[in-house]
């Protein structure tokens, strides 16, 4: 069933009301397998809603998602991540109780397996899935240069860092498809670069199919395969970042406002 | 039937002081998010103190004036030293801090006053009147018509002044009330000390149903609803 | 600010294997303790303060780690006791640690029933659950005289003693023994536990339960294992409190009161720590000595005990208030900052110098 042809994520006429306001009005778009696709448009445009709809935190009015083509009218946050869903939020959701370390771990749950009673006295399965664990965190803090902060208390680390936790955190369990909100936001240039890098390498040496809302119109350009354009919650404009940049819509509702600058 | 009017009359009577008390909990609950445990506890300590000025010679009109000013000074003093350190905490932990501050009223009060059970004489007989053959206690009906008395005027409270209007601003949506209550307080330099005053004395004296003690405490909260209500309406 | 920079430097340095030493000490001080205490202090303080300890580290387990603010403390610690004493009533053959085990997993079972509404809601709710679970255990154990077995006084209290195993344990030594074997076990596994993926699940849910379900944790069943695990272990500590402790119990001995205390241990000690347990139980067991010591050194004795009752009331309020305010890990980060401070000092004094060793990796 699932060929090589079948896009990663299919959004199919999907609709959403918050609070009885329309967030999303029948939209639909196609992200294809190893693509960065970027989600843009003004605040209130509806991405992280769409975001929020792919991963099961809210529940679509109509439309369905189709997933490495399996259709889902709903889906809940935990079916989502074990299908391999990850996502990083726009305000750090981060368990701010924990190390880094273990913040990153908790992103392994989906692939544990051992039983409580294996944990509670520390049987030989239980030990190896923990040293396994421990292996898997320690390479992906490596992948974004937290090796030095793995013990440290995760809300004590400035915001910048606090980010690539949580995208450590969203990436260590393998997900086939990784959501990012606006993981660029709030940063420096420089760190800017470094995470488009990495987003880059994730994307070229894991294979990973990536969403990602950002406000950065230049960065995205660059970054993105396909560019998918918001605004009320419908969809401007769809393509190749080439084209989005001189539709004429475009420009217009988004890029000929006050970004035009930044673009 | 006349036996089942009776328990019925009774049982209304007596359910317009629990929803005194409820609508304490909710306005508290609603108005601030806290789930305030101590409402029990502030109760005993008015009635407490009430018990024990009158034993001790105090008249009972004078008596209630300084149960009322202690009362208000206590939730002053909560407002300063609990809720305030405690803003923007998780409502457990407001109803932990709460739970603690029962302890605290209730050793303190006792510990000072005596734990023994007291009576107290408000000086209102409790003949029963007659309707036909059905038996009516005059206390009860002289508790709810106070009660009665005490939801006009919360209701007024609640539609005709500026800060029963802000109360229920906070009820609809805390954070941007909130947020726009401490614009206006520090706007006309007036401390949002009387808010919490309201929060935490008022539903606290609302009663339970110990005869005096409900009395008292109907009698006491509706002065101090008076006294704020003015205090508290646009200059 | 300054304190979390402060902690920030206490995790990874260790400088003195101070952890190793700490153990040890208190290992031998633990075991020996029975020898160097009167009958009074073991029976009086040492027993129930171990019990107490064992009681706090179970609702820490859900409440601490997990985030699930539970009131139902005692009614879980009631089932224990309960289930216990009609485990050895009703089937003798069952040694006693069986029977304690059993009594354990039949709480266990309970307790996830009443957390049950926590995978729906949250907050207030809860409570009202766990309050709920309070005031059923009350009425069921009061109200069938099958549980406390037709007696007069409707109290529970074993007919032969502390025995298993052809040991005696009804002695003031063998209650402490037995009483602080169970909770070095229980310790031990609970310490496993949090270290394991199940204890970041229920951390994780507790810091963001929202973000927990997103990157995959099984956010229903950590919450009902964190009940579960919890009630085995708050049963247990109710059948020790019943039957080590007490003698003879009702369930006035597991009242509301007692799930507060409980809860008012791990606040004072520390929410979400294992160590939290126990010193807020050592708090909560020694206050009353020390006010009583207190008053009879300032008032030579004359001192209404309902008063002092009415004063450690008082204090307790008070120190709930102001730990929830300045400190909310409690005692327990407290001595960390004092250890921290301790390092620091080592560290700077050149003649101590020699006990420093490298951190490990």
């Amino acid at each position: 069933m699932s060929t090589s042809a079948t896009p990663a994520l299919e959004i199919k006429n999907v609709s959403l009301s918050l609070r009885g306001v329309k967030a999303i009005s029948d939209l639909s778009f196609q992200v294809e397998k190893q693509e960065i696709c970027a989600l843009i448009g003004p605040n209130g445009a509806g991405k992280s809603s769409l975001l929020n709809i792919i991963n099961g935190v809210y529940i679509p009015d109509g439309g369905e998602i189709v997933f490495e083509g399996e259709r889902f009218q709903r889906m809940q946050p935990i079916e989502a991540a074990r299908r391999g869903i990850g996502r990083g939020f726009q305000n750090n959701a981060l368990f701010s109780g924990m190390s880094v370390i273990d913040n990153v771990i908790a992103g392994l749950s989906r692939h544990s397996h051992v039983t409580l009673v294996e944990e509670m006295f520390r049987l030989p399965r239980a030990l190896r899935e923990e040293r396994d664990f421990r292996e898997r965190a320690g390479a992906v803090l490596h992948l974004f240069d937290l090796d030095k902060h793995a013990r440290t208390p995760v809300g004590t680390l400035p915001y910048g860092v606090q980010k690539k936790v949580e995208m450590a955190r969203a990436v260590v369990g393998e997900p086939k498809l990784l959501l990012l909100d606006e993981p660029l936001a709030g940063m420096n240039a420089g760190e800017k670069k470094e995470i488009a890098a990495v987003i880059q390498r994730l994307n070229a040496e894991l294979k990973l199919t990536i969403v990602l809302i950002e406000h950065d119109v230049g960065i995205v350009l660059k970054l993105a395969h396909h560019v998918v354009v918001l605004d009320y919650g419908r969809k401007l404009a769809d393509g190749p970042p080439e084209t989005i940049r001189d539709n004429p819509d475009v420009i217009a509702a988004y890029i000929g406002s006050e970004h035009a600058v930044a673009a | 039937m006349s036996m089942f009017l009776e328990t019925l009359i009774g049982g209304l009577l007596a359910g317009t002081m629990y929803s005194l008390v409820a609508i304490g909990f909710v306005l508290i609950y609603k108005a601030s998010g806290v789930f305030n445990y101590a409402q029990g506890s502030i109760l005993l300590f008015a009635a407490l103190t009430f018990v024990t000025l009158t034993e001790n010679g105090v008249p009972a009109y004078g008596a209630i004036a300084i149960t009322i000013a202690l009362l208000i000074a206590t939730a002053i003093a909560i407002e300063k030293l609990l809720l305030r350190p405690l803003t923007n905490r998780s409502p457990m932990t407001l109803f932990v801090a709460t739970l603690g501050l029962s302890y605290v009223v209730e050793g303190v009060a006792q510990g000072i006053m005596g734990s023994q059970v007291r009576a107290l004489n408000l000086g209102i007989e409790d003949l029963p009147i007659f309707l036909g053959d059905i038996l009516i206690s005059q206390f009860d009906l002289v508790a709810a018509g106070v009660a009665l008395v005490l939801v006009v005027v919360l209701s007024l409270l609640f539609n005709k002044t500026r800060i029963g209007i802000q109360l229920r601003g906070v009820a609809d949506d805390t954070r941007a009330a909130l947020s726009l209550l401490a614009s206006i307080s520090t706007a006309s330099g007036r401390s949002s000390g009387p808010l919490p005053v309201l929060l935490v004395s008022l539903p606290a004296c609302s009663g339970v149903r110990g005869r005096g003690y409900s009395f008292l405490c109907r009698w006491s909260s509706l002065r101090r609803f008076l006294s704020l209500s003015s205090a508290a309406s646009p200059r | 600010m300054a304190e979390f920079d402060l902690r920030a430097i206490a995790e990874p340095v260790d400088p003195i294997g101070l952890k190793a030493v700490g153990l040890v000490s208190v290992a031998a001080l633990v075991l020996a303790a029975p020898f160097l205490a009167s009958e009074y202090w073991i029976n009086a303080i040492i027993v129930p303060f171990l019990i107490l300890s064992l009681s706090g580290l179970g609702l820490n387990l859900v409440t601490g780690y997990a985030g699930q603010l539970s009131l139902g403390a005692g009614a879980f610690m009631m089932v224990g006791a309960y289930a216990t004493f009609a485990l050895q009533l009703r089937v003798p053959e069952l040694p006693l640690p069986l029977a304690l085990i059993a009594a354990g997993l039949i709480s266990g079972v309970v307790g996830p029933v009443f957390g049950l509404p926590s995978t729906r809601i949250k907050g207030f709710y809860l409570i009202v659950s766990t309050l709920a679970a309070q005031f059923f255990f009350e009425w069921l154990f009061l109200k069938f005289p099958w549980f406390y077995n037709g007696n007069s006084s409707a109290t529970i209290a074993l007919s032969r003693g502390l025995s298993f195993f052809g040991l005696n344990a009804n002695g003031a030594h063998g209650r402490d023994y037995l009483t602080l074997g169970i909770v070095a076990l229980l310790t031990w596994l609970s310490f496993n536990l949090i270290r394991s993926q199940t204890g970041r699940n229920w951390m994780a849910i507790r810091d963001m339960d929202t973000a927990a379900a997103v990157i995959g944790v099984p956010v229903l069943r950590a919450k009902l294992q964190a009940f579960a695990v919890s009630s085995f272990i708050l049963g247990i500590a109710g059948a020790l409190w019943a039957l080590a402790y007490l003698g003879s119990a009702s369930v006035q001995s597991f009242g509301l009161h007692r799930s507060y205390q409980i809860l008012f241990i791990i606040i004072i000690g520390g929410l979400g720590t294992i160590r939290g347990a126990y010193l807020g139980a050592a708090f909560v067991s020694l206050l009353p000595l020390a006010l009583d010591w207190l008053f009879q050194y300032l008032f030579s004795g004359q001192v209404d005990a309902g008063l002092l009752q009415n004063i450690e009331k008082a204090i307790f309020g008070i120190l709930i208030i102001w730990f929830l305010i300045r400190e909310p890990e409690g005692l327990s980060r407290l001595l960390a900052l004092r250890r921290t401070a301790a390092v620091a000092f080592f560290l700077r004094n050149p003649f101590l110098h020699f006990l420093k060793q490298e951190p490990e990796p």
